[in-house]
């Protein structure tokens, strides 16, 4: 019972968070004027050519570096809005000379302000962000989203102040190219995460296998190294594209054309807690059965996590015995290898191993991924394994060493028996980040849990109920891995033996 | 003779970065030999021990034990390690196995008995030392002496042909001092050859039948016992043994009065030779009342007054001197007035004989009572 506390303690804080994060009431109040504002504006665009006219210099004649938003005449009489953008999203929202904000959102969002007197705020979200923005309340108004069913529970949409076509792409420098979109079936293409453009793919080129990237900075290098044979991106950036990367082709044909909208928060339709609770629950669990994801997602977790825990753990070892067995060298290149192991964020050695090490070979994203966090673990392990040997002292290896016994026979018999009492709580430490490191994976396409969780985030548009699904998720798996290597180590602690054990196969006279 | 001989070292050179501790050694051990190794620290007498079984590399030299030369490349120490056991001054019990556990380890992986046989030997070693209650005992549960007890019993578990003993009494307290000495004693009464390193001049002498006095980079005199201990031959072994036979303190006032660490002193040095503890008691007594008649009567300002307990094995003789600083004009008169003092009258019944000399420079006298 005692041992179950924890779990208790998680999934009260997990329910009362629930209750106790804000909803914020205010903005609600003013949801509904600000979509009849936001309707009456748009169609007035569309009558006046305003939207044609925000289209040519954005996105058809766009004049890139020197294009700017007209952020004049703003009275701010009635008051400041708040804006959710999409950050970095060229030509839509990005950060221009001197960092002001430019891009057609940010010409939309100063337009409305303009005609209806209010002081615009900007901030920049990543576009799976954007919702969990707008339905917590931290933003009145969020600009560019694509509508879709289960977006429209969570907020009100305007009509659309501008299309795309979403189009898949090549990089003509490594690949003979595609003449239609038919002939990505069974390739490798790539998506930006939280788009929802898998759907699409799904429909127009059946056969395609999707990967998920977390941001469109890392399917570039993806698509240049032949990781993937195409991209999916959107027609409105794609002129940008091409002038930082001249070899990448578009492919004639659109998977799906693409209304951008603008959305306010839904009024709060006055379902009581449980009903929230419950509708949360079936939405990031049951609806298309994305429970489904969650075990996969645990499942990726769990094989990156033990796999590389294991092989991390006899890597170390190896290492160690190497040093060991080896003159000054080999202590040295190990020393410096940890040090560069230990300081690097996991992330950036994640994409070091991706990009770089195995940036030309054709090797499982789960392998790379494998490898590299077992040479991290590797390194953590030598350390560990160092402390300990230290903390056992030099009279028992010279006591094994008079005896007779070789040096790896004093290690094993004597020394690393002795040491893994000194480094065991440390290891299973080491364990614990080790779970919480696999969480950025995602950067390189795997769909372990945080990914998944992400993925059912942009399908649901739920800010909180996968978050907190997925932090409860994470926090059973870490107590069951600490309890499996609290087991583990108790069982290796020779003190713990029986006196049956100790004389195991001694007849007593 | 030569069938006898298990360990002879030839040029045995072993240097560190910053010393060289031995500089040409040449020895022959036998058969049968107990050899006890003295000398002031840091004369290599550690590292003699451990180049014999090559925890140290000699730099160079060769050391042949049992006509297999060690040093060389091509030799298995392992192998010839199980022949030559060693007991530490910090025991080194392996700490994650129980007693019995540390006494079979080697057996079962390197001699390759089977457990039942190496348990039978281990439980037989743990009775001759006392141990065997503590069988299921982990090292933390032990005291001192009980450990190296045990890790004498360990030693013996691999049957070496000779065990090497490194002060094995210097960790202990002193009251644990003779269980462990009477278990070296007993094991040198059944022939086993050794080598002990002991500052325990009276323990050497009653269990040796050699002496390595080492000093001056090498084992300067090598002799039976009574030849090193008591008719020393070269002048450093003789300085050596008159000091370790002698107690010298610099007393200042600020220590005074709390003689208590003194006593201490005194009784671990005469306990030493086996002084009974009724005449260590009245040395005690009288140290107290020397102190107090120099410190009251004589001593000069700065209250500085160096203090020596020497006992001389032979004639079983103590003396106790001491030479203070003094300015006081030390004429007829003064002795006088000394001899008329309550101190000096008590001292007077503990005294053998009383000397006044001439002290070492910088001191005007010294005077020296017989206990
Ligand atoms: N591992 C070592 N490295 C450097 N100097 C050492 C080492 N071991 C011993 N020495 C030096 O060698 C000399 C002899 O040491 P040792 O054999 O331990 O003396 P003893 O046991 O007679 O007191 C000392 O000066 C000591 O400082
Ligand atoms: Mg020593």
């Amino acid at each position: 019972m005692k041992r179950l506390l924890p779990v208790i303690i998680a999934l009260c804080i997990l329910v009362a968070s629930f209750i106790l994060l804000p909803k914020s009431e205010e903005n609600k109040k003013d949801s509904d004027l600000l979509e009849t504002q936001l309707n009456e504006y748009i169609a007035k665009m569309k009558e006046n050519g305003e939207t044609d006219e925000l289209e040519k210099y954005w996105v058809t004649e766009y004049d890139r570096g020197n294009a700017e938003v007209d952020k004049s005449g703003i009275t701010g009489e009635n008051g400041k809005i708040i804006f959710a953008a999409e950050a970095s999203f060229e030509p839509a929202c990005f950060a221009g000379e001197g960092g002001e904000l430019q891009g057609f959102s940010i010409d939309f969002i100063y337009r409305f302000c303009r005609e209806y007197g209010y002081e615009p705020e900007i901030k920049c979200y990543e576009y799976t962000a954007m919702n969990d923005a707008l339905s917590s309340g931290k933003v009145d108004i969020a600009v560019g989203v694509l509508e879709d069913e289960e977006r429209a529970e969570e907020m009100t949409f305007t009509d659309n102040f501008i299309k795309f076509d979403i189009i898949a792409v090549y990089d003509s420098a490594v690949s003979n190219g595609f003449n239609s979109l038919d002939e990505l079936n069974g390739k490798k293409v790539g998506i930006q995460s939280g788009t929802g453009y898998e759907q699409y793919l799904e429909v127009a080129i059946p056969d395609a296998e999707p990967v998920f990237f977390g941001d469109f900075a890392s399917i570039y290098p993806a698509l240049q190294q032949g990781k993937i044979d195409a991209m999916l991106t959107e027609s409105v950036s794609f002129g940008v594209e091409k002038t930082e990367m001249p070899s990448f082709v578009a492919i004639d044909g659109s998977l799906e054309t693409m209304p951008l909208r603008t959305a306010v928060a839904k009024t709060d339709d006055g379902g009581t807690f449980l009903d929230n609770l419950q509708n949360s629950f079936s939405k990031t669990f049951l609806r298309e059965s994305r429970w489904q994801m969650f075990v996969k997602g645990v499942g990726i977790t769990l094989l990156l996590t033990i796999t590389s825990a294991v092989l991390g753990t006899i890597l170390g070892l190896l290492i160690y015995l190497w040093c060991a067995h080896g003159k000054k060298a080999e202590t040295k290149f190990t020393n410096i290898l940890c040090w560069i192991m230990n300081s690097t964020p996991t992330v950036v050695l994640l994409m070091v191993f991706y990009y770089v090490i195995f940036g030309s070979y054709t090797i499982s994203n789960t392998v790379v991924a494998i490898i590299a966090f077992t040479i991290h673990f590797a390194c953590i392990f030598y350390d560990h394994i160092i402390s300990g040997v230290k903390a056992v002292g030099n009279g028992q290896v010279e006591a094994g060493r008079a005896q007779g016994f070789t040096q790896d026979q004093t290690f094993f018999k004597i020394i690393f028996p002795q040491a893994a009492e000194h480094f065991m709580p440390q290891y299973q430490g080491s364990i614990v980040s080790l779970i919480q490191e696999t969480s950025v994976v995602g950067y390189i396409a795997i769909m372990d849990l945080t990914k998944m969780s992400d993925l059912v985030r942009a399908r649901t548009y739920e800010a909180f109920f996968p978050l907190l699904a997925t932090a409860l998720i994470y926090f059973l798996l870490i107590w069951v891995l600490t309890s499996i290597v609290k087991f583990i180590s108790k069982k290796i602690d020779k003190k713990n033996r029986k006196k049956e054990k100790i004389l195991k196969g001694i007849k007593l006279s | 003779m030569s069938d006898n001989k298990l360990i002879e070292i030839q040029h045995l050179r072993k240097e560190y970065e910053e010393v060289t501790p031995l500089l040409d050694v040449n020895v022959t051990i036998n058969k049968g030999d107990i050899i006890a190794v003295i000398g002031p620290s840091g004369t290599g007498k550690s590292t003699l021990l451990r180049c014999i079984n090559l925890l140290e590399r000699p730099t160079s030299g060769k050391i042949i034990v049992d006509g297999e030369d060690i040093t060389d490349h091509k030799c298995d120490i392992n192998k010839v390690r199980t022949k030559l056991g060693m007991v530490f001054q910090s025991f080194n019990l392996y700490n994650h196995l129980t007693v019995v556990e540390n006494c079979m380890l080697a057996q079962t992986t390197l001699l390759k008995r089977s457990r039942q046989e190496a348990y039978e030997k281990a439980m037989e070693l743990l009775k001759s030392v006392g141990m065997e209650d503590f069988a299921l005992s982990y090292p933390e549960q032990l005291s001192g002496g009980q450990k190296q007890r045990v890790a004498i019993a360990r030693t013996l578990s691999t049957d070496p042909e000779i065990i090497l003993f490194d002060e094995p009494t210097s960790a202990l307290d002193p009251l644990t001092v003779g269980e462990v000495e009477e278990i070296i004693a007993k094991l040198a009464g059944e022939g086993c050859t050794m080598m002990i390193v002991t500052h325990g001049i009276e323990f050497a002498r009653s269990i040796s039948n050699r002496v390595f006095y080492m000093d001056q980079g090498g084992i300067y005199e090598d002799g039976p016992p009574e030849q090193v201990f008591d008719e020393p031959e070269k002048e450093r072994t003789r300085k050596f043994i008159r000091r370790l036979a002698c107690l010298e303190k610099k007393l200042t006032e600020d220590d005074g009065h709390d003689l208590r660490d003194e006593f201490q002193d005194i009784f671990g040095f005469l306990s030493n030779y086996k002084i009974e503890t009724k005449r260590i008691v009245k040395v005690c007594n009288a140290y107290e009342e020397f102190y107090n008649l120099v410190m009251r009567y004589i001593v000069g300002e700065d209250k500085t007054v160096y203090v020596s307990l020497e006992y001389y094995a032979k004639e079983d003789k103590l003396t106790l001197s001491m030479a203070p600083s003094s300015t006081v004009e030390m004429n007829e008169e003064f002795y006088e007035k000394l001899e008329n003092t309550l101190e000096y009258k008590i001292l007077c019944n503990y005294s053998l004989g009383y000397k006044n000399e001439e002290a070492d420079e910088g001191f005007g006298r010294r005077f020296t009572m017989e206990l």
